[in-house]
């Protein structure tokens, strides 16, 4: 579904992301992991097309991502969230899973100030939609508050609901885990294989908790320094030497 | 307090969501509908009129404003360009010869395309950059228009009068204001006064109606997908970037938009003021028209007109009473302390400070605005008697800087 | 739009490119009286993250204290250096009595107090003048140093007196360059300006540190308003002018806000671009009387960061 290679970008004199490769396959959950540095989250700015890559190639379902632009993504079937939470602040949480529908929309411009009936219909789907995100991902109880005043791990959720909304083929996490309580991480652990298995959706994640990449992951790449280390599945990669001794630890 | 049952989508969708809401949009939209008739019954003068014009005025180019800022979060210190390029672009077009219900229409879209246009290349910019851009567009414009010899150069021109045909209400007016004056013998040259003063109604009926058709579009924007996407942009651009929204071009509609409405309310200035000139609009015109934003609250569709009914209290209405009455008492024998208050109040442009210093006061007490103050008085009544005070308390902040946004 | 360019065609060329010389340091001088108003207000939106608006009247209450002064009798050189201390004073006091107090607020609100101190400082300017005058601010202008004649240098006459400001503007300009660059106190000013807090907790005093880049930044004004004062006649909006206080800002912005050098860049190129522009013949006078404004306007489009941007993308 995904391919990626020799995919590299410079800032200046550093080498953020160097050559990296790697395939992601329908169905499946494919988790980066590595040290704080090596570019992952880069790789992920690379993938929703918000910096422009030095070298290297990459395609989603044959189409080559160079081609598309950032706003384009979401429309082929591309979806992330973000690291640090990028919702939208003064908006419920709602009108944030909504904003996901976006590229669903089909009413025009003067359609939406006028508010023609078409539009009306328009919204209903959306909102029919957008509501069994809320249903799958539980968010009900919040549904009409503002984001601002959520909690730190609801509103990691809202994230992922919002990227959810967009119905994509591919969703991209960016350390979802992060922040999370480990009972928080345990629901997570559910949702993402639950994404998989009843939404059908492929995902690529990007995380650091290693019980979590072990409870989900199909494969795994480790990268550090912008390189990538090892690819495979889970026992392989932890057992690599290079990575234990770059990334986890002896002890791992 | 009232507990919303909703039953479908469409409770959450519609715009008037309960009845108290109709009522309350039915009484407001009354009380302004006879607003002139009792003006007319009660004598009260011509200016006080044009002032009330003027507050619906601003509030229409205001809310232009709130849609590119308060939406958008786009900062324009160039916003009064728009306000005479509608004046200008409306009166060129009636000079040309085009019937004047054709150029009503085609300036505010001929202004928005325009708008559109410019903002393709200057939103690519944020914050002060794109301020202080908006500023240059605006003098540039400014100065343009003072070389602008056909129509009037320096000095501006004289708003050709209304036309019979072209004061719709002045057929409705005429009988009515007629027959409420027949009853008051003492006031029969009034009708005189008022055949002239006709166009004023048919002004004040005209940006009545404008104003509750851009609040209609407002109530549009904040329920549907474009509102959605402008709001997304205002709060967080990358994500909304990988939500699918083409930055630029939603940021330009927005511009175009609030530059269609700032034109609308150019052209009711025009006939407000009886004039059109260059110095009109400058940089105070937008620095005010942004205190009157940022007042009423940023990001709320009523915010507009609140600010707008305190700007032209304040420096229409109060600050002119306020030299009359030091002028008076200096007359009177006032001695120095009252000549120089007169003098005081008399300068040009200070009500617009006071207007600046009383925004900062209740921005300070204030953040959200009047609007949000309303609201919350509002919800101290429906809630009572268990209103909390920190029920909106916000927490303090750093100044963190937004050269890494 | 066309007869827009007939004028690069019947220029005369040879003409022109006589005086160039002449025009580029006559350019160069108004460049440099842009340039240390916009050094300042890029001083403070570094220091401070505050858009001050009332820099250009800053400069403005500088020129009219040196024209009191001066009406006191006192020689230039006491006018300007008084001029100068008294308005970096003013702006300590600014900072002390006004923006300290505006911390954590929003930035729409400082910037409103700016414009309204400026709307303020020329009422004040206004108000004393008639009350002193009878009338209010015409055009005014303080007398320049009898520095002689001109000058021949290489060929080409320049008055001297040009030659006087483009130094001293250069020695302040890389004077605090070095300032910030190189000292303690300058690279703390730097700190504060991008992480309050963390300069809180490393120990930095910053708000004093804000006062003296206020007293700075006022200072820098009153030399520039100074200089204005010497070369050109003002009235009391000279703050708010398009050929003073605007251009400042706008070279500041189309800099690269936040970059000091962009700033100085843009406004010397400001200072020259509009120079030339107006010694041609022919050209129409919306141009010509705007040539500045218009190359700003042309530069910012093109390149929106600005020239030296400090801007990056926020890392997501």
């Amino acid at each position: 579904m995904l391919s990626v290679k020799e995919l590299s970008i410079q800032f200046g004199g550093l080498k953020a992301v160097d050559g990296v490769s790697f395939d992601v396959n329908p169905g499946e959950i494919f988790t980066i992991i590595g040290p704080n540095g090596a570019g992952k989250t880069t790789v992920f700015n690379l993938l929703s097309r918000i910096y422009e890559p030095t070298a290297g190639e990459m395609s989603f379902n044959g189409t080559s991502l160079l081609d598309i632009p950032a706003h384009g993504i979401a429309g082929i079937g591309i979806a992330r969230t973000f690291q640090n939470i990028e919702l939208f602040d003064h908006a419920t949480v709602l009108q944030n899973l909504l904003v996901g529908r976006t590229c669903h929309g089909k009413t025009s411009f003067v359609e939406d100030l006028f508010f023609l009936p078409h539009v009306k219909q328009a919204e209903r789907k959306h909102r029919r939609a957008v509501e069994e995100t809320i249903d799958f991902l539980e968010l009900a109880p919040y549904r009409d508050q503002m984001v601002a005043n959520l909690p730190y791990g609801v509103r990691k959720i809202v994230e992922i609901g919002r990227a959810l909304a967009t119905q994509p083929d591919l969703l991209l996490l960016d350390e979802p885990a992060s922040g999370l309580s480990s009972e928080e991480t345990s629901d997570l652990a559910f949702w993402v294989s639950d994404i998989r298995k009843i939404l059908g959706i492929t995902v690529l994640m990007v995380e650091h908790d290693m019980s979590l990449v072990r409870r989900v992951s199909d494969r795994v790449l480790a990268m550090s320094e912008g390189r990538s280390l090892a690819m495979g599945t889970v026992e392989e990669v932890t057992s690599d030497e290079k990575v234990i001794s770059a990334y986890l630890g002896a002890a791992s | 307090m009232k507990f919303l049952f909703k039953q479908s989508y469409d409770d959450d969708i519609k715009l008037l969501k309960h009845s108290g809401y109709i009522r309350a949009s039915a009484f407001f939209f009354l009380l302004a509908a006879l607003l002139p008739i009792y003006f007319m019954w009660a004598g009260v003068d011509a200016t006080t009129l044009k002032h009330v014009i003027h507050i619906l005025i601003l509030s229409i180019c205001a809310s232009g404003l709130m849609i590119l800022t308060g939406f958008t979060g786009q900062v324009s210190l160039g916003h009064g360009a728009f306000f005479a390029l509608g004046a200008y672009g409306m009166h060129f077009l009636l000079k040309m010869g085009v019937p004047w219900h054709f150029s009503f229409f085609l300036t505010p879209l001929i202004i928005g395309l325009f708008g559109y246009i410019i903002a393709r290349p200057t939103l690519r910019m944020s914050g002060v950059t794109l301020a202080i851009t908006t500023l240059l567009f605006m003098l540039f414009i400014e100065q343009a228009f003072k070389q602008w010899g056909v129509m009037g150069g320096g000095n501006g021109f004289k708003t050709p009068k209304f036309s019979d045909k072209e004061s719709w209400f002045f057929f409705v007016f005429q009988p009515i204001a007629a027959a409420l004056t027949d009853h008051d013998p003492e006031n029969r040259r009034d009708v005189l006064l008022l055949a002239r003063s006709a166009s004023k109604y048919a002004l004040y009926y005209g940006a009545l109606l404008t104003l509750v058709f851009v609040i209609w579009i407002m109530n549009n924007l904040v329920r549907s997908r474009l509102g959605r996407t402008l709001i997304a942009i205002r709060d967080s651009e990358v994500s909304a970037r990988s939500m699918g929204v083409h930055l630029n071009h939603y940021k330009s509609l927005s511009m175009g938009l609030s530059a269609a409405i700032g034109a609308l309310a150019g052209i009711f200035n025009s006939y407000n003021d009886g004039f059109v000139s260059p110095e009109s609009v400058n940089f105070i015109t937008s620095i005010v028209l942004l205190l009157i934003v940022v007042v009423g609250g940023l990001g709320s569709i009523h915010g507009a007109i609140f600010g707008a009914i305190t700007y032209v209290f304040l420096r229409e209405i109060l600050f002119p009473e306020l030299a009359d009455f030091f002028q008076a008492w200096a007359n009177n024998g006032g001695g120095q302390v009252a000549e120089s208050l007169a003098w005081f109040f008399n300068i040009g442009g200070l009500g617009d400070i006071f207007f600046a210093a009383l925004v900062l006061l209740i921005l300070f007490y204030e953040p959200l605005g009047l609007y949000a103050r309303w609201k919350k008085t509002e919800a101290f009544f429906q809630t009572f008697p268990f209103y909390r005070a920190g029920t909106f308390k916000r927490q303090r902040s750093y100044n963190k800087t937004e050269r890494l946004k | 739009m066309l007869e827009a360019l007939t004028p690069f065609l019947t220029q005369d060329w040879i003409a022109v490119f006589n005086d160039l010389p002449q025009i580029i340091v006559a350019g160069l001088a108004t460049g440099f009286q842009y340039a240390l108003i916009a050094f300042g207000f890029v001083l403070i939106y570094r220091a401070t993250e505050t858009v001050n608006f009332a820099q250009g009247d800053i400069m403005m209450l500088a020129m009219f204290v040196g024209l009191g002064l001066q009406a006191l009798g006192a020689p230039w050189y006491f006018v300007m250096i008084g001029a100068i201390i008294l308005v970096g004073l003013f702006g300590a006091g600014l900072d002390l009595l006004v923006f300290r107090h505006m911390a954590g607020q929003s930035p729409l609100a400082t910037v409103i107090i700016t414009i309204a101190i400026g709307f303020v400082l020329r009422l004040g300017v206004d108000a004393v003048t008639y009350f002193m005058q009878g009338k209010f601010p015409q055009e005014e202008s303080l007398s320049p140093p009898d520095l002689g004649d001109q000058i021949s240098i290489l060929g080409v006459s320049i008055d001297p007196f040009d030659i006087l400001l483009i130094a001293g503007a250069l020695i302040v300009v890389i004077g605090l360059f070095f300032f910030l660059s190189r000292t303690r106190m300058g690279i703390a000013i730097q700190a504060s300006s991008q992480n309050q807090l963390a300069a809180y907790y490393q120990g930095i005093n910053v708000r004093s540190l804000n006062t003296l880049v206020w007293t700075l930044a006022a200072a820098i004004s009153a030399f520039a308003g100074i200089l204005f004062a010497m070369s050109k006649t003002f009235t009391s909006s000279v703050g708010l002018s398009l050929t003073g206080g605007i251009m400042a800002y706008a070279a500041a912005v189309i800099g690269g806000l936040g970059s000091l050098q962009g700033a100085v860049l843009a406004a010397l190129m400001l200072g020259v671009v509009d120079n030339f522009v107006k010694t041609l013949s022919g050209v129409h006078p919306l141009i010509s009387a705007n040539a500045g404004l218009i190359f700003l306007l042309i530069v910012i489009i093109v390149k929106p960061s600005g020239l030296f941007s400090q801007t990056q993308a926020k890392k997501v």
